[in-house]
């Protein structure tokens, strides 16, 4: 398979690189992958969802582009290059930079910042400037683009020069198509109106006032009117400086202006031109030297280092500062035809050398030398180390605990940190370790193979969340939508500008009041997710199959575990009674319990008027309320005293404890877990009770999302307490031993337990 | 001459003429020598009677339809009155739905002695059976509240079989069948037709409000192919909007907007209209997805109109394939193949034969079976 590549693309997002100089260097360098012995590796291009979309011509050059910053270690190791890591924020890629087991790689063009005044204005670029360049050192290998910046690359930030290789700038290799379609130009001397060609900017570095100076002094003296066409953008005080070198107005003179060139007009202003003029005091590479020599057009530069690397002729440079030098090599060659066709055909060798395909071959040769299978996996322990960002006991969440058992079972495959932001202390078992609070130092610390998020939707989640949106990666979800958690976070107004931009169109109060219920969605609102999830860990088939038709998503699933386990000998009818004397509950009375915090979408009112039904029938039920109630104490109250039951339904108010919600598991003779929300969304409570083989009733969509067994009666999703009543009659009449349900009680819980929930987890994650 | 009272409050208290308040009315109408006596549970909690011309007031709330008879009810029910004892010997007939929590905590108060006075008239136990065709936030804790309680009514009457058996199999949950079915009456349209053509155009209806039960969407997604391939076809759908998709009435719009040959919907038929309809249409369609009774199918049939109609609707329980078509399984195909059965003259003039040897209630016949009931 051979490893995987991450490529940092921002450079090719950002509107001021991608269709410039750097923009163009690391396309040519992704073009020219696939002729290359790294062509069977994949490649995934790294994306920043805050910028402009990555072009389609460049998201067509690698094989996935993702949003995910934070990924899995491959197997077979993996390969980071930054294409400009001057520019952007590097902390985006310290998953990468922090982890040796990542072969770091830097394309480097220049320090013209450090070098030239006036880019680094203020302390803080200063000290921004400087910490890029410090943080280079993290890198492993370097692709200079001269031997200049290689040069300067060692000055600056020490790095040993067998570290570097230098490729050389890439030259798109449309370019070079468009030459060869070119018609043969007519030569100068025969044109009406010959001219000088230089490609400037507004960057004053380019130093195109030394050229327009040299032109006008060479009328002056040739008493000839010969053209200067520039290409570049100018605003108009430039131009204006421009024009007064020039002592012309705009349009009366010999200046010309040119932007928006393409490739074809640019061939063709090459090669129209007696020579290229290329007067910049300072560069890391010189494109258009390499330009016009593809174009068989001479280049008369200035004597920076950049030019003198390309330019051998010792007669056609100039001191950049020197006007009245480059005067006397323009009149030159404007007379001297023998001396410019020499230079011509000295030159042209240039132009071949930094063929895209050429460049790219260095680049990626180079690459795939220092990628072995001994070097990718250095400092590879033997056993994989995981971490995860997730709520954990003390807190008080069905997640928290979902993760502490996920982790215990986890820790006989693989050594795990802890990052949390519980009170302390944790209760950990061996070869778990309390890494610290939630935040990005999961990502310094390590190395790890794998940094997990483990998100869903409560408070909890907040900080984890944060670090998700940042960096993204391996992401278990827990729940189906996350509409509370974005509420929450977000805010009225803000979450309405989210919903906004998710839907495409305007979003009202009400509207959202509806969704606060689980009504009506018109999103999971898990869309950042999504974007950002590699992989994405989802604990239902129907959920899955719900991102795929609703987002076109492929999640994995590993398949829910109930959070309790009981031994065959608690499920006997002695373990009951003991547990119903805990409780006091008479032996008599037909105990239906319902797990989990009460609330209308669980079916609140269903549950009470189908145990007033129960009661009509003379089956001596009572119901018992074994959750948060959420304040809404005094809604069951009224409920079951309107319906003349007030005294047989019952309550546990707050958090249930585990011993507590343990006696109720073992001393219930039914559970009645509803929800009126489906979307593939697992029960804990629902699964507690399938692990203490407890006839339940359930909605349909539940049922079928937990896998259940057939002792978990199932009742239409818009439930009826008339449905819900006639299940538990069944139950009532029909009641058994727990252990007749021995069978199918095993068969469930060898498909779904911590173990075999973990080995998938490592399989997904590719570290198994 | 005895004295039967009818409790009336839901009516008074919100006169909107439903097709439950349609049956009180016919009730009224159709009571035989007289003795029918308005009551009314006022807000003391209290049983009251009031003037007896809100009898005839409530009749012709379906008779002139100018709002004037309402407005009648109304005034009467703002009029104080007597009071009535709890314990009598007069039975109280209570026809109405309502799930308002006062009067069913009223009755639920209420000793196992008083409620043998009482004679409950059971529509349906559709919320119970199939909240699916109800809105998703329909307040389970309001509306189960009048089934809850109905349980104890000792006497209860229901519209059809189904109804009493669901009652109760499923309600009471025992294998003893109790109460008596009253048949609705047929002939809400008018008089039925003396003569009637068997040869008639290609003309169908349906009738009933647009919501998801009733399956409308079903009847067009088999018309629609139909109407733009078959000559001098038609369809109208005759009813009110009601809960229903808002993608199914968009389309229902657009079709009715000239976009589909032979479509039509009336949104408010009143009943000359409906009866025109049906009179004139080769057969109607009513292939409802669950029904208390389901009146527009035996309205049809006493219009000497066959009707296509779902499996087992409980108006038609008696009635067998005597000029109906049933349709099974209900779906868009076997839909289609039962209206083309139709398209053909000589199957469609048997069908309207069978019609006219239906011996099918009325609604006096069902006031004086509720009469005698109530004795």
């Amino acid at each position: 398979m051979g490893p995987v590549i991450f490529a940092d693309l921002r450079c090719l997002q950002d509107p001021l690189y991608r269709f410039r100089g750097v923009g163009h260097h690391v396309a040519g360098l992704l073009r020219s992958r696939r002729n290359s012995r790294c062509a069977s590796w994949k490649l995934v291009g790294l994306a920043d969802e805050a910028m402009d979309d990555l072009p389609r011509e460049y998201s067509r050059l690698v094989d996935e582009v993702s949003y995910a910053w934070n990924t899995t270690l491959p197997r077979d190791g993996a390969v980071f290059i930054d294409g400009s890591p001057m520019t952007h924020d590097p902390r985006r890629n310290v998953r990468f930079s922090a982890d040796p087991r990542f072969l770091n790689v830097a394309v480097i063009y220049d320090f013209i910042p450090l070098d030239w005044p006036g880019y680094l204005s203020t302390t803080a670029d200063r000290i921004d400037y400087l910490s890029k360049i410090v943080r280079l050192r993290s890198f492993d290998v370097f692709f200079p683009i001269s031997e200049y910046s290689a040069w300067r690359l060692s000055e600056v930030a020490r790095i040993p020069v067998g570290s570097s290789v230098v490729t050389g700038a890439s030259v798109r290799s449309s370019l070079y198509e468009s030459r060869k379609t070119l018609p043969a130009p007519c030569p100068f001397y025969e044109t009406p109106r010959p001219y000088f060609f230089t490609i400037g900017g507004g960057d004053r570095r380019k130093n195109t006032e030394v050229a327009v100076a040299a032109v006008r002094r060479l009328n002056t003296q040739c008493k000839r009117r010969i053209s200067l066409k520039i290409v570049g953008s100018y605003d108009e005080a430039y131009k204006a400086d421009l024009l007064r070198v020039a002592g012309d107005c705009d349009g009366d003179g010999f200046l010309e202006f040119l932007t928006g060139v393409d490739d074809a007009a640019l061939v063709e202003l090459y090669a129209g031109a007696i020579a290229t003029i290329c007067p910049s005091h300072i560069e890391g590479f010189s494109l258009p030297v390499v330009e016009s020599a593809i174009c068989g057009v001479p280049v008369i530069a200035s004597t920076c280092a950049a030019h003198l690397e390309l330019i051998t002729q010792s007669d056609a440079l100039f001191p950049s500062r020197d006007d009245e030098a480059l005067t006397g090599k323009l009149e030159r060659i404007l007379g001297d035809r023998s001396w410019r066709e020499r230079l011509v055909g000295e030159q042209a060798p240039i132009a071949s050398r930094f063929h895209e395909r050429e460049v790219g071959a260095r680049f990626w040769s180079a690459i795939a030398d220092r990628t072995t299978p001994i070097q990718l996996q250095r400092n590879r322990p033997r056993k994989s180390r995981i971490a995860f960002l997730t709520p954990y006991p003390p807190d008080r969440s069905g997640v928290a605990r979902f993760s502490q058992l996920t982790i215990e079972a986890g820790t006989s495959h693989f050594d795990i940190d802890i990052y949390t932001d519980a009170p302390r202390p944790l209760t950990l078992s061996a070869r778990s370790r309390d890494a610290g609070n939630i935040n990005s130092a999961a990502l310094l610390k390590g190395p790890y193979d794998s940094i997990v998020s483990v998100i869903g939707n409560s408070h909890f989640h907040t900080r984890i969340f944060e670090f998700f949106e940042q960096y993204g990666g391996p992401c278990i979800l827990h729940d189906s939508r996350l509409t509370q958690i974005y509420y929450h976070r977000l805010g009225a107004d803000r979450f309405r500008e989210f919903a906004k931009s998710i839907l495409g169109r305007p979003v009202s109060k009400e509207e959202v009041e509806v969704w606060l219920r689980d009504r009506d969605l018109p999103s999971l609102f898990v869309e950042p997710i999504l974007k950002r999830a590699r992989p994405l860990i989802v604990h239902t088939r129907r959920y899955q199959e719900l991102l795929w038709e609703r987002y076109g998503v492929r999640a994995e699933v590993t398949t829910f575990c109930p959070n309790m386990h009981f031994s065959e000998s608690e499920l006997d009818s002695l373990s009951r009674l003991a547990a119903r004397e805990q409780l006091s509950i008479a032996p008599e009375v037909f105990l239906i319990s319902t797990f989990g915090y009460i609330g209308k979408e669980k079916g609140m009112d269903a549950c009470i008027i189908a145990l007033e039904l129960l009661r009509g029938w003379k089956v001596p039920a009572e119901l018992h309320f074994v959750g948060n109630t959420q304040d809404l104490d005094a809604a069951v109250r009224n409920v079951a005293e309107a319906y003349g039951v007030g005294a047989y339904v019952h309550m546990t108010k707050n958090f249930v404890d585990n011993e507590k919600y343990r006696f109720y598991m073992l001393a219930s003779d039914a559970a009645i877990q509803l929800r009126n929300y489906g979307l593939g969304q697992p029960s804990a409570a629902l699964a507690d009770c399938i692990s203490a083989a407890m006839p339940c009733v359930a909605s349909s969509e539940l049922a079928e999302s937990c896998d259940a067994p057939e002792y978990v009666l199932r009742v239409p999703d818009r439930n009826s307490p008339l449905h819900v009543a006639e299940q538990l009659a069944s139950i009532w009449e029909n009641r058994a031993e727990r252990l007749d349900r021995r069978d199918a009680w095993r068969s469930y819980l060898e498909a779904h337990n911590f173990d075999r929930y973990v080995m998938r987890l490592g399989e997904i994650l590719g570290l198994s | 001459m005895s004295v039967v009272y009818i409790d009336l409050t839901e009516f008074l208290n919100n006169p909107v003429l439903t097709g439950i308040q349609r049956v009180t009315a016919e009730i009224c109408k159709w009571w035989p020598n007289g003795g029918l006596r308005p009551i009314c549970l006022a807000p003391s909690g209290e049983l009251v009677e009031l003037p007896n011309r809100l009898i005839a007031a409530i009749v012709r709330c379906f008779s002139s339809p100018d709002g004037a008879a309402v407005d009648e009810v109304r005034k009467l029910r703002r009029e104080t009155g007597t009071l009535i004892k709890p314990e009598g010997p007069e039975s109280i007939l209570v026809s109405e739905l309502f799930y308002d929590p006062h009067r069913v905590a009223f009755f639920r108060k209420m000793s196992e002695r008083s409620l043998e006075r009482f004679r409950f008239i059971v529509y349906d136990l559709m919320p119970l059976l199939h909240p699916e065709y109800f809105a998703p936030d329909m307040p389970l804790d309001i509306i189960c509240g009048y089934f809850s309680m109905v349980r104890r009514i000792p006497h209860c009457g229901f519209i059809s079989g189904w109804t009493q058996e669901t009652y109760c199999k499923r309600l009471l949950r025992s294998d003893h069948t109790r109460g008596i079915v009253l048949r609705l009456g047929s002939d809400g349209l008018g008089a039925r037709p003396k003569t009637t053509a068997t040869i008639r155009p290609l003309h169908f209806c349906s009738v009933g409000t647009l919501e998801p039960r009733k399956n409308q969407a079903l009847i067009v997604d088999a018309f629609e192919p139909l109407l733009r391939n078959t000559e001098g076809l038609r369809l109208t759908l005759l009813g009110r909007l009601g809960w229903a998709d808002k993608a199914f009435i968009d389309r229902v719009r657009w079709l009715s907007e000239g976009n589909c040959p032979g479509f039509e919907w009336i949104p408010n038929p009143d009943d000359d209209c409906i009866r025109r309809h049906v009179e004139a249409a080769r057969a109607t369609v009513y292939v409802s997805a669950a029904e208390g009774f389901g009146l527009p199918p035996v309205e049809s049939l006493w219009l000497r109109t066959p009707v296509i109609a779902s499996p087992d609707l409980p108006s038609l329980e008696l009635i067998g394939s005597c000029g109906v078509e049933v349709v099974d399984p209900l779906n868009a195909s076997s839909l289609r193949e039962a209206v083309l059965k139709f398209l053909d003259d000589s199957y469609a003039s048997v069908k309207i034969d069978e019609t006219g040897e239906l011996d099918l209630p009325t609604w006096a016949s069902f006031a004086n079976q509720v009469a005698r009931w109530c004795k």
